[in-house]
């Protein structure tokens, strides 16, 4: 589904510039649930930013499914991010003056519906994160795990190819966090591709496949051995 | 994503902070509301001042038409009942009335005294005058009445034509077809007037209804310059006495349109002057916009993320701006149509409102918001999403 094939990033700051990720070969197929692992300043957010067509600036080939990505123009990522990735972050980054419902249904707005026709999908999308009461409250009204499994029923809502989850369990306590892991399974077991970035070994043995990445390279990529748990 | 959509985003983000979209609004709500109070104000001046000048009471408008012999001593009385049948018979849009005027007090009147024709300055008089008669007698309050066929001649004239002021009495003066008898001899007015003639004798005595000018009236809203020029061509061409003298009038629509000219530049040069503050309330719409943006980097970041395209955050941001001043320009046409008729209720005229004023507030005020809306939506959309995010 994800094939990386030579991608280089250089970042510039004031005359400097920085080589931050060096001859990335990737593949990643439908159905994966991959863990991305590394140090602060290793180059995993930014490599998750290309998957999740957020940065648009790399050099090399990108191919996602049967689409050239490297060549597409600025309004073409705007559509992939709304329809083919689900994108999850470590703050929530969920819109304070909206209602929860209001939040979960946006992409399906800016995929030109309207906003009478999706209610029943947000509410069947909250049900489904374990959410069912809190569509019309405020995020800021919410605990944080309640705030994540938010955003994830918005990342979900259009029913996206993949899902990329940056630290997803970041500012969580650890028995959320395992919550939020538990869902993300559920989610892998229905067939959902999802690819998670942390710094925590113990969330990352949660996947099936663990790629770590030191100054820009991959250094190791394996699969989980779960039989050992 | 849908406009309506649009819409309803671009207002949520108003209401979130409505006390600052109040403000801010305000700005636009001073601005219009001046200039529309300014413009209906000078609208209503020029109206009053139109209808003073030019048309009758029921709102009709009057042209003349006046005709003037070639020679200086010649017969003015050239436009005929003749003339009015052929005007009549043409059909002019919009013209309502054709008729001669009458009320000319001094005429040039071709008359037959002794035996000689000649044009004579007449005085045409509804009662007896309070001059002194050298020879007969004055006329009465008696020969009005009944219409008596006699006149008064001055010294001079009596003494031109018949030698003496008594040999002049009694005789006749031959007008048109009536004859009238030299009833008195008065001593020459100082205007060199000959003849005194009594006004309902000889308008009675005339079949050949005649005058120096003509009154053409016309229904509301018609051309009536344009109208009163068809109607000169036809008697230039056609007029009964066009080779003795000329037609020509008065063109007083010129006039007025000149008057209505400096009026209205007047009001808009004002407008103008009131109009800047819209620019003022135009930067501060800019500025509450750059706030607006700044503070919500975040908010356009994740809707960045979700998949808004660019040009849908600049949308909406701009409809943002526009909606507000928009709203402004609304609420100020009302401020301002009230504030003109408020103080119009202190003025002699009426202030007068048009489709066209709230066309024009509405558009100025949207294009304000488009114009001072413009940069700080293209600032929004053009912010860089990892940079937001990180």
């Amino acid at each position: 589904m994800i094939k990386l094939t030579n991608v280089n990033k250089y970042y510039r700051q004031g005359t400097q510039a920085y080589h931050v990720l060096k001859d990335i070969n990737l593949q990643v197929a439908a159905g994966e649930f991959v863990a991305i692992m590394g140090k602060s300043g290793s180059g995993k957010s930014t490599l998750i930013n290309i998957i999740g067509f957020f940065d648009d600036q790399f050099s090399g080939q990108y191919q996602f499914n049967k689409i050239q990505v490297d060549q597409l123009k600025r309004n073409q990522f705007s559509d992939l991010r709304n329809q083919q990735v689900g994108f999850i972050f470590q703050n929530f980054k969920l819109i304070n003056n909206l209602t929860v419902a209001e939040n979960v249904g946006l992409p399906l707005i800016y995929a030109g519906a309207r906003r009478s026709q999706i209610q029943a999908r947000v509410q069947q999308q909250l049900k489904a994160v374990g959410l069912p009461n809190v569509a019309q409250q405020l995020p800021t009204n919410l605990s944080g795990g309640q705030q994540q499994r938010v955003s994830i029923a918005r990342a979900l809502i259009t029913q996206p190819s993949f899902l990329i989850a940056d630290e997803p369990t970041g500012a969580l306590d650890s028995k959320t966090s395992q919550e939020i892991l538990n869902i993300f399974q559920t989610l892998n077991h229905q067939g959902t591709t999802i690819i998670m970035v942390t710094h925590d070994e113990a969330i990352a043995e949660r996947s099936d496949r663990i790629i770590r990445i030191l100054d820009g390279q991959i250094t190791s990529d394996q699969e989980v051995d779960h039989a050992h748990e | 994503m849908r406009t309506s959509e649009l819409f309803k985003t671009a207002w949520k983000a108003l209401m979130a902070n409505k006390k600052r979209s109040i403000l801010t609004m305000s700005g636009i709500i001073i601005g219009i509301a001046a200039v529309i109070t300014i413009i209906s104000l000078g609208n209503g001046i020029r109206q009053a001042t139109l209808k003073n000048l030019q048309a009758t009471q029921g709102g009709e408008q009057t042209t003349q038409i006046y005709y003037m012999s070639n020679d200086t001593n010649g017969d003015d009385q050239g436009i005929t009942q003749d003339d009015l049948s052929t005007i009549n018979n043409v059909h002019f849009r919009g013209l309502a009335r054709v008729k001669l005027q009458q009320s000319n007090e001094y005429k040039q009147i071709r008359s037959q005294i002794g035996r000689r024709d000649t044009v004579l300055s007449t005085k045409l008089i509804n009662k007896p005058q309070d001059i002194h008669v050298v020879a007969g007698h004055n006329l009465t309050s008696y020969d009005f009445a009944v219409q008596n066929p006699v006149v008064l001649i001055s010294e001079s004239l009596a003494q031109h034509e018949f030698h003496s002021a008594t040999q002049a009495l009694d005789q006749p003066l031959l007008v048109g077809q009536t004859s009238y008898q030299i009833k008195g001899v008065m001593s020459t007015p100082e205007d060199e007037t000959q003849v005194f003639l009594p006004r309902r004798a000889y308008l009675s005595g005339q079949t050949n209804n005649q005058s120096d000018t003509i009154i053409l009236t016309f229904d509301k809203g018609t051309d009536a310059a344009a109208t009163t020029k068809q109607v000169l061509r036809l008697l230039r061409k056609n007029g009964v006495n066009r080779y003795a003298g000329t037609y020509d009038y008065d063109d007083t629509g010129k006039i007025l349109k000149g008057i209505s000219k400096v009026i209205d530049a007047l009001t808009y040069f004002i407008g103008a002057v009131a109009g800047i503050s819209l620019i003022i309330a135009g930067i501060g719409v800019m500025n509450m916009m750059y706030i607006s943006v700044s503070e919500r980097t975040q908010e356009i970041g994740i809707r960045l993320a979700i998949g808004a395209r660019p040009r849908t955050i600049m949308l909406q941001f701009l409809l943002e701006a526009v909606m507000l001043t928009t709203l402004g320009g609304i609420i100020g046409f009302l401020d301002g149509a009230g504030l003109a008729y408020g103080i119009a209720l202190a003025l002699p005229f009426k202030a007068k409102m048009s489709l066209s004023s709230f066309v024009v507030a509405f558009l100025v005020s949207s294009t304000v918001g488009i114009i001072f809306g413009i940069l700080p939506a293209k600032q929004a959309a053009n912010k860089n999403l990892i940079d937001i995010l990180r």
